[in-house]
């Protein structure tokens, strides 16, 4: 017999090890067979081996323990499958309702998140990522992706840390092979890009594509389309009628997530004039490749001011690197693009959230069904810990079922998606595990989120309560249903507004007097050959009668992006302003219907007027002069011939929109001075039949230049191109609003059925009593649509902040008016009283003998 | 009708031996008697969970301890399905061992 008074406690922390391993019941009474064991062994052998029996004993245990555990949570899981499903066979509808919900939401999260996805991956590709960076110019705060020609090549000789540079010129030539015939995007730069960058050359020259002068490489669908099947490398195409370049190369074809896009690789010196490239003026964008390891930040300190001190130019240029990781998503003036990754990743989690709120509320609701067999478990011994598992792998299943509907969903509307976000995304489940990995993440998440509140409110029931009937309504649990459908519906109301915001203010832009008339007027872009031939091309188009009115400039009159520096009287060239400027030919503000405010517009009357200017109101006042007309205006063109740069104002022009809505308008100087190729022709129209229009006008060009490629677009549709970001943006928030406020409605639905369902005793009654159908639904509804108008009242902050500050994105916009909510609200509200009432209907209408039947 | 796995056979032949006395630690130093076999008792209160489960074993809650808030030790004893199921274990090894003893394996 052990002395009781001298009990050993066996080493404490195994207990706690053993505790801790085993959760089941049998666990206290294990712990007390192995104390009396140990009790006994430690009177038998000792303390000492008692002990190292003990822990020796809970060692051995381990597997033992983890591996019946696993068999009993195993069968436990079994049991709620299978009740799980019985379930869901029960009451089709609710679950009907419920899996909708949560696969509309799934779908949506997962679309979003493969857009999200993309954008993020941009340029992930290049093997020398973490050390490319692109020069950036900032000159009075605005921050420039051009950079002067010569710059990075007397960067590279005087800093180690640069290893190598390129420039990175798009421009458009002809091309011709055999009978094909091309205007074909070419990207100019020095041979170090393919080292530089990771685009892979698959045929010909891997190594040094572009050592020779007179070389070209080519992605692989322009070699199809030039050659076939035929081996393109050493065949030569020629450029713009002179230049003959050599295919050393074919390259894979540049994947879409690539900032930079092209087909066509060569070297500048082939197509620019020397001087072009030697140049210190701001022309074209370069990239630097830094040596490994080095700290950016310190080059950027050192280059600077390099611009000043290279070209001892008065004007100040802050030099800067852009890293190449940072370029898709970061702008660098205004809104940088990621954030609408975060506000469509928002979107997405708000909608994920909505459908979880649904499974919640009907869940909860619906909780006298499941209260039987929750009393049961309890009597019989399970834990509140245990049907909390039971219903959370219920949540989890239904995740899971809503998994496959929205997968196939994804599927269908991938292509149409694709089509909005301009994209070519895939849901490519076995290729890429990683997308695996984040459907099942998203399902548990689901899951486990849907399923938080049901389980914890469903465990909490106690077994004696259930068994005498009664469940208090729980007061706490009807405000927490209220507060869920409260943050649904201000989640659809808030993407209504928004919505209606986005549209007012894209039916702003489009209709926004832009100051000049951009309908009825083609584009096309003149290849060298007829640049030579202009002035006799322009004739020959006005000799047709539908042809109103032709000119030219270097760009488009509403992306006027090329810069110079200007001076006037009393101003010293030293103290030179920037200006943006556009090279046109006479009758280009005729041809625009820009408004000519004081002096004139250039006429072949004046010849000095190739020297003159004609400035834009914005420019105006910078000069500050009264009556500028036949006042003294410089634009510094070159270096050298300072007298050149000097000219006489001709003409105000009324300030126009030369830049998209999101900037302030800019000033603006035109003259007739080539400084950059005219290559842009304008031609405006006035017939009703536009194809014969068109047609006339290509026979024109063919007989100028046979094998001109007749390519044009209309002024217009350019324009609207500009807008493509908030197009889309538009377009992606008017399919989420849907889908949020089609969610809301499915859970409003499910809800009220419900409650619809636990007062049919009191309806029928009513009824006896004498109430009209039309009563008792508007009983039935009131409820609900209080709830929705006080959803609009904590949407209506919230989506104002939101909106006016994309708005202040915009340096012109449209207002925010007040009718705007008003009327989202009474959507809303309009909305969730159709759902309500169809319910409603039903129930006030159903026969009161048949309810009271079963009294 | 599955056959019994010798673990299961062996704890129940304890439980058996032990009459009504039996539990954890006495199963299990019964078993340490009799078949030699030192199992834990992660793996002795499995097999009993098992048993149980199957119907062969009936838990038994016996009286408190004399400490104030004392527990109630867990009694197991063998069911009357339990007691089939033995019987059958015999009748199958006797089946299966027919005219065979140790002296047997020499032929091979």
């Amino acid at each position: 017999m052990s002395d009781r008074s001298q009990i050993q406690k066996p080493p404490r922390l195994t207990e706690w090890f053993i505790k801790f391993l085993s959760w089941s019941d049998d666990k206290d009474v294990i712990l007390e067979n192995l104390r009396e064991e140990y009790e006994d062994r430690v009177s038998a052998q000792g303390r000492f081996s008692a002990r190292l029996w003990y822990r020796l004993h809970a060692l051995k245990s381990v597997l033992p323990f983890i591996s019946f555990e696993l068999i009993w949570r195993i069968s436990m899981f079994k049991n709620y499958l299978k009740i799980a499903f019985r379930n869901i066979k029960k009451y089709k509808v609710y679950s009907f309702i419920n899996i909708l919900g949560l696969a509309v939401g799934m779908a949506c999260c997962i679309l979003i998140l493969l857009w999200v996805q993309d954008e993020v991956s941009y340029d992930r590709f290049h093997e020398n990522g973490d050390n490319l960076y692109r020069i950036t110019v900032d000159l009075n705060g605005n921050v420039w992706r051009s950079s002067p020609w010569a710059l990075f090549a007397a960067l590279k000789r005087d800093y180690p840390e640069i290893e190598m540079g390129t420039w990175y010129y798009e421009t458009t030539v002809n091309s011709r092979y055999q009978q094909h015939n091309y205007n074909e995007d070419i990207v100019l730069v020095a041979p170090e890009f393919f080292k530089m960058f990771t685009y892979p050359i698959v045929q010909g020259d891997a190594e040094t594509p572009l050592s020779d002068l007179n070389s070209v490489v080519i992605s692989e669908k322009t070699a199809a389309k030039y050659f076939g099947t035929a081996d393109p490398v050493g065949k030569i195409i020629q450029f713009e009628n002179s230049v003959d370049l050599m295919v050393t190369g074919v390259m894979e074809d540049v994947p879409a997530n690539s900032h930079m896009e092209f087909d066509l690789v060569a070297r500048p010196e082939v197509f620019l004039p020397k001087e072009r490239i030697l140049m210190w003026r701001m022309d074209c964008p370069s990239y630097l490749l830094l040596s490994e390891g080095t700290n950016y930040q310190e080059v950027v300190g050192k280059i600077a001011d390099s611009i000043n001190r290279y070209d001892q130019q008065p004007t100040k240029y802050i030099v800067g690197l852009q890293p190449l990781r940072k370029i898709h998503l970061y702008a660098l003036n205004g809104t940088d693009p990621i954030v609408y990754i975060y506000i469509f990743f928002s979107i997405a989690v708000l909608i994920l959230l909505i459908a979880c709120i649904n499974f919640m509320n009907l869940s909860t609701a619906r909780s006298s069904h499941r209260a039987k067999e929750i009393g049961m478990r309890k009597v019989i011994g399970a834990s509140r810990g245990d049907v909390i598992k039971q219903f959370f792998s219920e949540s989890v299943l239904l995740s899971l079922m809503a998994l496959v509907f929205a997968v196939v969903a994804v599927h269908l509307c991938l292509p149409a998606f694709n089509i909005f976000a301009e994209k070519q995304l895939t849901l490519d489940l076995f290729g890429n595990a990683k997308i695996g990995i984040g459907l099942m993440l998203i399902t548990l998440l689901t899951g486990l989120i849907s399923g938080s509140y049901p389980s914890f409110y469903l465990s909490s029931f106690q077994p004696v309560a259930i068994l005498r009937k009664t469940i208090r309504k729980g007061g706490k649990s009807k405000i927490l249903r209220r507060a869920l459908i409260i943050f649904q519906f201000t989640v659809a109301v808030g993407l209504i507004i928004s919505t209606l915001i986005i549209l007012k203010q894209m039916r702003f832009i489009y209709s926004k007097d832009l100051g000049f008339d951009r309908s009825n007027v083609l584009t096309l872009n003149l290849s060298e050959n007829l640049r030579g031939k202009y002035v006799s091309l322009k004739e020959d188009l006005l000799k047709n009668a539908e042809v109103e009115n032709v000119s030219a400039a270097n760009s488009l009159p509403m992306r006027i992006r090329n810069n110079n520096t200007v001076y006037w009287e009393g101003k010293s060239r030293e103290q030179a302003e920037m200006i943006h400027f556009v090279c046109v030919d006479y009758d280009y503000f005729e041809t625009m219907q820009m408004e000519i405010v004081s002096g004139r517009s250039f006429s072949r009357d004046f010849p000095t007027d190739t020297n003159n200017y004609i400035i834009n109101e914005t420019a105006l006042r910078m000069t500050g002069y009264e009556n500028p007309i036949g006042k003294m205006y410089a634009v510094i063109k070159s270096r050298d011939n300072p007298e050149n740069d000097i000219g006489v104002l001709v003409g105000v022009v009324k300030d126009f929109h030369g830049t998209p809505l999101h900037d302030e308008i800019h000033p603006t100087v035109f003259m007739l001075y080539d400084m950059l190729p005219k290559f842009r022709i304008f031609i405006r129209i006035n017939s009703s039949d536009i194809a014969g229009t068109i047609d006339h006008i290509k026979e024109t060009f063919s007989a100028f230049s046979p094998d001109y490629i007749f390519e044009y677009r209309f002024l217009d549709e350019q324009f609207d191109q500009m807008y493509r970001t908030e197009h889309n943006l538009q377009a992606l928030l008017k399919t989420f609003t849907i889908f949020a406020i089609f969610v809301s409605c499915l859970g409003l639905f499910g809800l009220a059925s419900f409650m619809a369902e636990q007062r049919t005793k009191e309806v029928a009654i009513r009824k006896v009593l004498g109430a009209k159908t039309v009563d008792v639904m508007a009983k039935l509804s009131k409820e609900f649509v209080v709830l929705v108008l006080l959803a609009n009242i904590l949407a209506w902050p919230g989506a104002f902040y939101f909106m006016n500050s994309w708005l202040q994105g915009f340096a012109y916009h449209t207002k925010i008016e007040w009718f705007i909510f008003i009327f989202a609200g009474i959507m809303a509200v309009l909305i969730a009283l159709l759902t309500v009432s169809f319910v409603a209907y039903r129930a006030a209408s159903s026969s009161p003998a048949k309810a009271l039947k079963h009294e | 009708m599955k056959e019994i796995s010798k673990a299961e056979e062996v704890v129940l032949l304890a439980i058996l031996r032990l009459e009504k006395n039996a539990y954890g630690v006495s199963i299990r130093r019964q078993i340490i008697q009799t078949a030699g076999k030192d199992y834990t008792y992660g793996t002795l209160y499995g097999l009993l969970r098992q048993l149980v489960c199957k119907g062969f074993v009936h838990k038994r809650l016996g009286d408190p301890t004399p400490e104030k808030g004392g527990r109630r030790k867990a009694y197991f004893d063998l069911t009357s399905q339990g007691v089939q199921a033995l019987k059958d274990a015999i009748a199958f090894h006797s089946q299966v061992w027919k005219d065979l003893d140790k002296n047997s394996f020499d032929r091979v």
